[in-house]
């Protein structure tokens, strides 16, 4: 059973993909800010990280340095309502794919099930 | 018979000589004759036809005594029987005459040369009066024209002519410009209805009075004019009489005035857009989250049906957080509608505290969220009324602009809080918006509220929030400042608490 963890700080959000990840049988782990899902990271392993990107104490992009410095295998899904974000540096940053809110929450269903 | 030879030399002392006139003395002079024995005398003339000038008969000297006046000839050749007394007597006589003569002559010369020399005197100071009087005169026309120049001058170029009413005659005397000003040939300002009121004015006794006066009668456009009336000169019965006063040409500045009135209501405008479109990207990730929870709740709902495991405590769940979130987006939209609203006519209240905090916090909250900005509201919780007299779209534009302002002072930066103070004092609502953005330079401190000055660069700022805030909330009679004694950045602006707000 593949393991994704949810950031963001919009804790409705997370409810609800939390419980979409659920009905597809993934064990699913929610954090609400950048320094809790750091604090998990530290201690846990996942096969997936669906991150937010502006959160109130961080950016979400803090996670993909962290990944890439510590060599985690965990592969990466952004999503941001700015539309300001540049997707560019989130790829160059290693995540594998980028979610404009709002998304429709069966194709970001295909591509959790493509990258696993 | 005695014959004497009166001659000028021979009047004083008398002398007479005796005996006949020798030819030797009747050579050198003419002479005169007088006798009183015709034969004699013209016996004498018939020898000296040549030298007699004139001959008088007189009878025992007795004859006229008016002698002397007609009788100049020198020497006199008197013939006569008379006795030596009455020859005395007619010599005396004849000698006075001869000297009154002379005197008189004397006297008429010298008045005729003081006549010739006071004459001459009056003359010569006549005509050095009048040359004097000359120069005088020329140097005060000149002055005259000069001034006159001067004055013509400087209405041209002050745009100003005047005039005087003569309130009594109805007549009205201008001066030259004041016509050519108003393209008019003349000028009657007693028949003219705004001239009417104002002269009503000055004659019910104000001493000077001002008004602006609009003339239609030009081909181009309409022109404006200042006129300054005065009370001039009141009669002995106190009525007034002179009314003086100047126009003056306004209408380059009135033009101005009007579109500078025209600019700022399109700056306002622009400026309300351009801070429209500043939030833009912000609102628009308001909006996306909570659309992304209602996308998810839906997508949800249906994943469950589809696998026939949708209870109804999902479901209820589901219809909570779809309700809730719908409650976040209407809130943006509405304050989002309140203040970009179109606020030519201003709308004065009793507008709910709370109403304006929604309209404001509805469209920042999320974004000082989202940007880890620590925003905290302070507010004195009091049991009477919560209301403010104003324009709840202006006052929460205003409102807006200042923490717009905080949000983009501190987004970058390390420590990143925004607080907003709403105090009630006594006479006043106090709104303190402070931040911890870096210390504004006394420099900018200075220009911070000038239309178009912007601290920002070109492109993200208009420069006209804060400018724009200040005429706002001059318009409620309040007052917006920086905080100088605060530690941190500072902005404040305050409502007058009771209802004299006026809309402007």
């Amino acid at each position: 059973m593949s393991k994704i963890l949810i950031i963001d700080d919009e804790e409705q959000i997370c409810d609800i993909l939390s419980d979409c990840f659920k009905l597809e049988n993934f064990e699913v782990t929610v954090a609400n800010d950048i320094t809790s899902a750091k604090e998990i990271l530290n201690s846990n392993q996942f096969d997936l990280i669906v991150s937010d990107v502006r959160m109130p104490d961080g950016n979400g992009t803090e996670i993909l340095t962290m990944i890439r410095e510590k060599n985690i295998p965990s592969k990466v899904i952004m999503m941001s309502g700015y539309s300001s974000i540049s997707q560019d540096e989130i790829f160059e940053l290693g995540a594998q794919a980028f979610f404009a809110k709002p998304f429709s929450i069966f194709d970001l269903l295909n591509k959790v099930k493509e990258l696993l | 018979m005695i014959f004497l030879n009166l001659s000028q030399e021979l009047v004083f002392p008398y002398e007479a000589h005796q005996g006949r006139v020798s030819a030797a003395d009747l050579v050198k002079k003419p002479i005169g004759l007088v006798c009183d024995d015709l034969d004699q005398v013209q016996e004498f003339v018939g020898k000296h036809r040549d030298r007699v000038s004139a001959v008088a008969l007189i009878r025992n000297l007795e004859a006229p005594l008016s002698l002397g006046k007609t009788f100049h000839c020198y020497p006199l050749l008197l013939f006569t029987d008379s006795a030596p007394q009455k020859i005395l007597e007619f010599l005396k006589f004849q000698t006075n005459l001869l000297v009154q003569a002379s005197l008189r002559e004397s006297e008429k010369q010298l008045k005729e040369v003081e006549l010739k020399n006071a004459k001459r005197v009056a003359n010569t100071l006549r005509l050095e009066y009048e040359s004097l009087s000359e120069v005088v005169r020329k140097e005060n026309e000149e002055k005259l024209e000069e001034k006159d120049y001067l004055i013509d001058l400087t209405q041209r170029l002050g745009k100003i002519g005047a005039f005087e009413i003569n309130l009594f005659t109805k007549e009205t005397v201008t001066t030259p410009y004041l016509l050519e000003m108003l393209n008019q040939t003349s000028f009657d300002p007693i028949t003219d209805k705004d001239f009417q009121e104002a002269l009503e004015v000055v004659i019910n006794g104000r001493f000077e009075h001002e008004f602006e006066w609009q003339l239609d009668s030009f081909e181009d456009e309409s022109r404006y004019f200042l006129v300054n009336l005065r009370r001039d000169h009141v009669s002995h019965n106190g009525d007034l009489v002179i009314v003086r006063g100047s126009i003056k040409n306004i209408t380059q500045l009135k033009t101005l005035q009007i579109e500078a009135d025209n600019q700022k209501a399109k700056s306002i405008q622009s400026s309300k857009l351009a801070a429209l479109g500043e939030m833009a990207g912000g609102i628009a990730h308001e909006i996306n989250n909570p659309l992304t929870i209602i996308a998810g709740s839906t997508a949800l709902l249906r994943k469950y049906q589809e696998t026939d495991s949708l209870s109804p405590k999902v479901l209820l769940k589901s219809l909570d957080s779809i309700e809730s979130t719908l409650g976040r987006i209407d809130k943006i939209i509405r304050g989002l509608r309140t203040v970009s609203r179109d606020t030519d006519e201003v709308e004065i209240a009793s507008v709910k505290l709370d109403d304006i905090l929604d309209d404001v916090l509805g469209l920042c909250q999320e974004r000082f969220n989202n940007n880890g900005i620590f925003f905290t509201l302070n507010m004195e919780k009091h049991e009477e009324d919560q209301t403010i007299h104003c324009d709840r779209v202006q006052i929460s534009q205003v409102l807006l602009n200042l923490l717009n302002n905080s949000f983009y002072a501190v987004k970058n930066i390390d420590e990143k809080w925004i607080k907003l103070d709403i105090i009630k004092e006594a006479k006043v609502w106090v709104f303190k918006v402070t931040d911890s953005g870096k210390e504004i330079s006394a420099d900018v401190k200075k220009k911070i509220f000038t239309p178009f000055f912007t601290s920002k660069p070109v492109g993200e700022g208009t420069g006209l929030g804060l400018s724009l805030s200040r005429t706002i909330i001059k318009n409620h009679k309040g007052s917006i400042n920086i905080d100088h004694n605060s530690k941190n950045t500072c902005f404040y602006f305050s409502l007058p608490v009771n209802d004299q707000v006026a809309a402007s």
